[in-house]
């Protein structure tokens, strides 16, 4: 038998709070380092997929570059393509703080820019500003119900958010298609039926000269809000309680259903926006165009923002201006739309990949290990 | 099924060491374990008694040493070849699949199964096997409709189904009663002394010791602190052996006597049932100032389903909780007004935000004013935080490291902090030391006594008897969701408790 | 309606529902080990374009459907590698699954769009298929609709009698038990989540090959969506799949003829929303409170599995 060994406990680690000052610090350099490195990655394997199509890379990149940023007039045209996408991004991010995985935003878009639509037919008189008011109302609402129901049936019912929303998005177009080609059909619109127009007065003009529409700014603003609401208000931090474990949060008596419905709406009524403001400053009627895929590119700047409102900004710039290059793109290389898609698609995968990677690597952990 | 051979056989560690990264599990271990004896592998929390079965079993490799099995070096490179050994071991948690039967349970772990099953072929065959068995397990019930004791001994037969000669049992008694342990115990030590099996427990509980096992191994740190026959060591010098220092941490001194008036009055409480486990029918409990009740009884009995109510997180369908005499519903709201917490079970998966950081998981109570406040005080938050991680001796990487970074006992000092904060009128626990390394459960411990002699009301919900028995002023027995026996904590007698556990009084 | 209108509608309904029936099947066995795969759209898409590509460039069916049945592998292993080994998120990796193979078959489908191929030879069993009534009705089909169905219950019989068909249940029951008996989870899930996509390529290239003998853009028009539906509603039950498959099958067909007869005056959008709808009430009626005790979701299901350390 051996000794017995008498060892002291090791002496306890100097105060907590001070064991590493570096690390808020080293958190967020990784969380700009990895997302960056995947970007990288993700262009990389895009350039490899165009040398296969015999394609130039060089060339590719160049044409994305100045079809989207390079001039006044193609940066224009990437926050015009920005400015819905930052609404829709939305949609996904803000259920996503409840754990909420919403794919159904472009349903939301349509229903909002229907409902926008709607809401100026009985007033056709009435002063352009009352009518964008009323307008912007039903684009909310009609976005936010449509939402809404998705996170009633998810709480009531248990039922997976995610393929619900996606099919109430397969309805929606549907309903959508059905009054546009129908009861909502203005007769003069020939090749591409449409609806009635809304009065002259409601149109929203273009900013100082420009050809940017207040879409914009009131994107930028809601994604302000959203992170404030987010991380500064109790709301918001009762919404991340609930997503990060909804049990803590039942412990502590919060009203989990009430704030994942309350999130879907809003979710909604972001992406019901991006609908109205197509419709007011852009459009003028709904029509197929509405459905353009904004809210299916949202998805992929939220999951790319990792859910951050504020990293949702540059996120959508940067496909916007992908997306507005892709003229330029098809005229010269020849590459059809779909190549865009490809591009996003190896984005979102090297995103995740890279993801999976927080906590490896040596250099972002504190200094002193684990505890 | 690799070999026809049965009966016990000896293995032995030889200077096994193991390291992850920087750290070192391992650091030159050998120990002997001879066969038909009992074993006991002794340790806390992070002695590294896993790691060394795991290297024995192939799970890990070692860095450095060798494994003999009959006096050969056998080269143990995964699972498969302990295995074909006879090496086996039966986890704490987790090795039987619940929705599926005993039988599907035991022809799935058996390597040998042919690709397409006969299951009338494998029926008599294991019907013929049960024959031989010192005891019976039915085998076409689900094994999640199991009691705790069966699905041990499901275990232990799977074990033997699979012709282990080398046999490991992690913990094998944490979820039995007194009664349940000794049976299972007792027909162990008699399958090892019959020559069938070596057997290796690894435990914490002493008495068990004393009682069943033969030889004793001791770890600490990572390093051989001591071995011995488990008659000539008392259990003084194992505790001395296990955490380093020669005293135990003392028992938290009671000082007081409990209040008069009662502060959580429980009336007719009713719940259904839900999948197979008890509704509560509960028809009066009372939980005085300055007392501690604790509540035993077998997992599953109810006490999730009574901290589920207290705790908001399930409505009940009659009956009436008053808290200082006022009506009582749980909502975050009469938490907050009637000074009322509870401390969940498994803390990080119950209690807390793991990705969120220690400051906000320790501000989950009070971040919001109890629901006046709009915007969050971030100044107020992190003084919060500061105070509750010093007053409580938190080790953390940083107040805003992600609270699921820290060890468990961390964890629960976090979460105790929080919820012992400010006045606390009731107090509801439960299981608040499951896990926990020896210093850590003192502390705990310790930390809920000197609540009660403040003169909080603490009902203690737990599956550790002893436990109960160390910190209760009073001590209730819920079976299938009724109280059933009632018994003042000093002086109570673990064996009637026991009885009353499982119903044989 | 007569009979010479009857059986046909009903072939019909079989056709309709054999896509669905191959993806909900394959994503069925990836969801009994645990896996959670919302990249079905994508991975049948991918095996709806490559199955015609090689169709045209060929002409033998026998490559075109190995051709589709190896493009959704090539996505599932690219799920496999990001949700099974890198441990990402299983739903976030579904929906860019989607996103890329939606991109690619788009992009590779673009010379393609509007050309049409041969459809499918149609097996007709001797013998049986001139019985009256009965014949028509099951024995004039192409080899894969006798091929779906042989699946749905061969997949029955391997997840209850096989050795292979316990460990995959019990991976998809309890990960960390089948870890510590000594399977392999995430090889056992990798085969299941590479079946899946074989599953749903094959699914994808009856649409394009036997169904709609053409190709179109996103021509799946959210059929995977609506197969991930099916599994919750067969319970995680391969006999119950078939039924379900068939049911949504019936709903889509009766849908077209109703639009086709005129005999009902609804417009035709309205009409094109009742599989979904259907999907979503079916959803609902299904997860009410005393149903949810009944669905056997598996334990395990969308949970990441990390081999401890």
């Amino acid at each position: 038998m051996t000794a017995i060994e008498l060892q002291q406990a090791a002496s306890l680690p100097a105060p907590a709070r001070d064991a590493d000052r570096f690390y808020p610090l080293r958190r967020a350099a990784e969380a700009v380092v990895f997302p960056l490195a995947a970007l990288v990655i993700a262009l990389a394997l895009f350039s490899v997929f165009l040398l296969a199509l015999g394609k130039s890379p060089g060339t590719f990149f160049w044409l994305v570059w100045r079809g989207a940023f390079a001039s006044a007039f193609s940066l224009q045209n990437t926050l015009q393509r920005a400015a819905p996408l930052l609404l829709t991004s939305l949609c996904v991010a803000i259920p996503a703080q409840l754990g909420l995985v919403i794919i159904g935003g472009e349903g939301a878009v349509l229903m909002g820019g229907l409902a926008a639509v709607v809401a100026t037919y009985p007033l056709q008189t009435a002063p352009g500003w009352l009518l964008d008011g009323l307008m912007a109302i039903a684009g909310c609402a009609g976005g936010g119900a449509w939402i809404g129901l998705t996170g009633l049936l998810r709480t009531k019912r248990g039922i997976n958010e995610t393929i619900v929303s996606l099919v109430l998005y397969y309805i929606a177009l549907a309903v959508f298609n059905h009054l546009v080609e129908g009861v909502l059909r203005d007769p003069a619109s020939l090749n591409k039926p449409s609806t009635y127009a809304i009065p002259p007065q409601a149109h929203i003009p273009s900013l100082f000269g420009t050809e940017l529409h207040p879409g914009l700014p009131v994107g930028i603003l809601a994604c302000i809000a959203a992170w404030v609401l987010i991380t500064r208000t109790t709301t918001g931090f009762a919404a991340r309680m609930t997503g990060g474990n909804m049990r803590a949060a039942q412990l502590q008596g919060l009203p989990v259903q009430r704030l994942m419905i309350g999130a879907c709406v809003l979710g909604g009524a972001c992406a019901g926006l991006a609908g109205m403001i197509e419709i007011a400053a852009v459009q003028d009627r709904a029509n197929s165009s509405l459905a353009a895929g904004y809210g299916f590119t949202g998805i992929l700047i939220a999951f790319l923002a990792r859910h951050n409102s504020l990293a949702i900004m540059p996120m959508a710039v940067l496909l916007g201006g992908v997306g507005a290059a892709g003229g330029l793109l098809q005229r010269r290389l020849d590459l059809p739309d779909a190549s865009v898609l490809v591009l996003q698609g190896l984005i979102f995968v090297c995103i995740l990949a890279s993801d999976t990677m927080y906590g490896r690597i040596g250099w972002f952990q504190p200094a002193r290990g684990r505890a | 099924m690799t070999t026809d051979v049965t009966g016990a056989i000896e293995v032995e560690a030889v200077g096994i060491a193991k390291r992850f990264g920087a750290f070192t599990a391992l650091d030159g271990v050998s120990a002997r374990f001879r066969p038909a004896r009992v074993h006991a592998l002794l340790g806390e929390n992070g002695a590294g008694k896993s790691t060394l079965v795991k290297c024995l079993l192939g799970y890990y490799r070692a860095d450095e040493g060798s494994i003999l099995v009959e006096g050969r070096e056998a080269s143990i490179e995964r699972p498969a070849d302990a295995d074909a050994l006879g090496l086996g071991m039966v986890y704490q948690h987790f090795t039987l699949v619940p929705s599926m039967t005993v039988a599907e349970n035991l022809v799935m772990a058996r390597a040998d199964v042919p690709a397409v099953i006969d299951w009338s072929r494998e029926r008599t065959a294991l019907a013929a096997f049960m024959q031989t068995m010192p005891f019976q397990v039915p085998l076409d019930i689900p094994v999640g409709r199991l009691a705790a004791g069966e699905r041990q001994k499901t275990e232990i037969v799977k074990q033997l189904y699979l012709r282990r000669r080398f046999l490991v049992l992690d913990e094998p008694t944490s979820v039995l009663t007194p009664a349940e342990a000794e049976q299972m115990l007792g027909l162990v030590r008699e399958l090892t002394h019959s020559g069938a099996i070596t057997t290796v427990i690894i435990t914490h509980k002493l008495r068990e010791v004393a009682m069943f096992v033969d030889d004793v191994t001791v770890l600490r740190r990572g390093r051989m602190a001591g071995s011995g026959e488990a008659r000539s060591l008392s259990a003084a010098a194992m505790t001395a052996m296990m955490i380093g220092e020669p005293q135990v941490p003392a028992n938290p001194e009671r000082r007081g006597v409990p209040a008069q008036a009662p502060v959580l009055e429980i009336t007719g409480l009713r719940t259904p049932g839900i999948g197979g486990r008890a509704g509560l029918g509960i028809d009066k409990l009372i939980v005085r100032g300055r007392e501690i009740v604790g509540i035993a009884g077998v997992s599953g009995n109810g006490q999730a389903g009574l901290v589920e109510v207290l705790a908001g997180q399930r409505a009940a369908t009659d009956g009436e909780m008053l808290v200082d005499g006022e009506p009582y519903d749980a909502t975050r709201g009469a938490a907050q007004a009637r000074h009322v917490r509870v401390l969940p079970e498994e803390p990080l998966r119950n209690g807390c935000v793991p990705r969120m950081t220690v400051t906000d998981n320790l501000n989950f109570r009070t971040f919001d004013d109890g629901g006046g406040r709009f915007w969050l005080d971030a100044r107020a938050m992190g003084q919060r935080a500061r105070r509750m991680i010093d007053m409580f001796g938190i080790r953390a990487p940083s107040p805003l490291a992600p609270i699921g970074v820290l060890s468990g006992g961390n964890v629960q000092r976090c979460v105790l902090a929080r919820e012992l904060d400010g006045e606390v009128r009731l107090l509801v626990v439960a299981n608040p030391c499951f896990g926990l390394d020896v210093k850590a459960v003192a502390d705990i411990r310790a930390r809920i006594m000197a609540a009660r002699n403040a003169g909080t009301a603490v009902l203690l919900i737990s599956e550790d008897l002893d436990e109960i028995l160390e910190l209760a002023d009073r001590i209730l027995v819920m079976r299938e969701g009724r109280i059933v026996h009632e018994t003042p904590g000093a002086g109570a007698d673990a064996q009637a408790i026991g009885a009353h556990m499982v119903g044989q009084h | 309606m007569t009979g010479g209108v009857l059986i046909p509608l009903l072939q019909t309904v079989v056709t309709s529902a054999t896509p669905l029936l191959f993806a909900a099947l394959g994503e069925l066995v990836a969801e009994r080990s645990g896996v959670l795969n919302l990249g079905v759209e994508g991975m049948m898409l991918a095996g709806a374009v490559f199955g015609f590509a090689v169709m045209t460039a060929t002409g033998s069916d026998t490559l075109a459907l190995l051709a589709a049945a190896a493009a959704g592998t090539t996505l599932a292993l690219l799920f496999g590698v990001l949700a099974l080994t890198l441990a990402a998120s299983q739903v976030a990796t579904g929906l860019a699954l989607t996103i890329f193979g939606t991109g690619l078959s788009t992009l590779i489908g673009a010379r393609y769009t509007g050309r049409t191929v041969p459809p499918l030879p149609r097996l007709d069993v001797p013998g049986l298929s001139e019985l009256p009534v009965i014949g028509p009705l099951l024995f004039r089909y192409d080899a894969m609709v006798y091929l779906s169905v042989a699946s749905a219950f061969a997949i029955g019989w391997f997840l209850r009698r096989t050795r292979g068909g316990m460990v995959l249940r019990a991976v998809g029951e309890s990960d960390v038990s089948a870890h510590s008996i000594g399977h392999p989870v995430i090889r056992i899930r990798y085969l299941a989540v590479l079946f899946g996509g074989a599953m749903a390529g094959l699914g994808g290239a009856y649409l394009s090959l036997a169904y709609t003998p053409l190709w179109a853009e996103q021509m799946t028009a959210g059929r995977g969506w609506i197969a991930l539906a099916l599994v919750v509603f067969a319970a995680w039950r391969p006999g119950r799949a078939l039924m379900g498959a068939y049911l949504f099958g019936g709903i889509t067909v009766l849908q077209l003829y109703l639009q086709g007869s005129g005999l009902v005056a609804i417009p035709t959008q309205i009409l094109a929303m009742v599989p979904y709808i259907a999907t979503i009430v079916v959803l609902t009626v299904i997860s009410s409170a005393s149903a949810r005790s009944r669905l056997s979701a598996p334990a395990c299901l969308g949970k990441t599995f990390r081999v401890a350390t």
